[in-house]
């Protein structure tokens, strides 16, 4: 799971767009608001790594879209 | 002859699993349709001796979680385990599992296949995910960000119960997502790229051990 710098700092600058009204439900692990999500992140969790990678795979299918 | 019989499990407490069971009741009617005798093992009734119990004597031929679960084991009300590997996986044996569950194909999907006797295990390698609208937690089945998940996920169970097979159901299920990746990518909002990035993921998620070609 995703422990890079770079790709974490990304996914925090989009994840502080996300509206508090929602929330991002990760199965085992529990449903979490945009604040919790910013702390799981930013403290390299388990499910901020997930939530990096998630992320990136999402970021990088554009780059697959353009090919 | 006997009908045949379809076990689910819908625990419901928590936002995770509340929103599963609700979104089941659309399985739950179509089995209801097509003739299957519904065993649902709702709320506290998701629980070990319950699920033992009623396996063992209804011998379902397809059996279907919603919970949380390990690579190991998947849970019913309240994190009771329901099964485990290297346990009771033999309760598997002879049916179609679908398991709306964290991880459960990592290493338990296969086990119930090689050792338990099931004929096909469709699960998950990673955590299921969907985004939802806390506002909406009374009606989770009006909730317009979490049905592009859950609609695509409960068309595995309705694939199989329209007759296809498990590879069928499996690539249904991931042309549902596709379908709604590239509605919700035109959306500029942050929801909705968080939806599309759950979408991805959960069908990157997806797959299946077994026999591909088993129907029920």
């Amino acid at each position: 799971m995703s422990e890079n710098a770079d790709e974490i700092k990304i996914v925090l600058e989009r994840i502080r767009l996300m509206p508090r009204t929602i929330q991002l439900n990760i199965g085992t692990f529990g449903s979490f608001t945009r604040d919790k999500l910013l702390d799981e992140i930013e403290n390299k969790t388990e499910v901020g790594c997930l939530v990096t990678d998630m992320y990136m795979a999402y970021l990088r299918s554009f780059k697959e879209d353009v090919k | 002859m006997d009908q045949k019989k379809f076990l689910i499990t819908t625990p419901e407490h928590d936002d995770v699993t509340h929103y599963c069971s609700v979104w089941s009741n659309e399985i739950i009617n179509l089995a209801k349709e097509k003739g299957l005798d519904i065993i649902n093992l709702n709320k506290e009734k998701a629980n070990k001796n319950n699920f033992e119990t009623r396996i063992k004597s209804n011998k379902p031929v397809f059996i279907m979680f919603n919970g949380h679960g390990t690579k190991n084991e998947i849970y019913g009300d309240k994190e009771e385990i329901l099964i485990q590997e290297d346990n009771n996986e033999y309760l598997t044996n002879c049916a179609i599992v679908y398991a709306r569950s964290c991880f459960s194909l990592s290493s338990l999907g296969k086990k119930c296949c090689k050792i338990g006797g099931a004929k096909a295990f469709i699960g998950y390698f990673f955590p299921f995910m969907f985004v939802s609208d806390p506002n909406r937690c009374a009606t989770p089945i009006k909730d317009t960000l979490a049905e592009p998940c859950l609609s695509s996920s409960n068309q595995i169970p309705i694939s199989l119960l329209k007759g296809n097979d498990v590879q069928d159901s499996v690539s249904k299920s991931k042309n549902q997502m596709d379908k709604s990746i590239l509605k919700w990518k035109v959306e500029t909002t942050v929801e909705a790229q968080i939806v599309v990035a759950c979408l991805m993921w959960n069908k990157k998620a997806l797959g299946f051990e077994g026999n591909p070609k088993i129907i029920l």
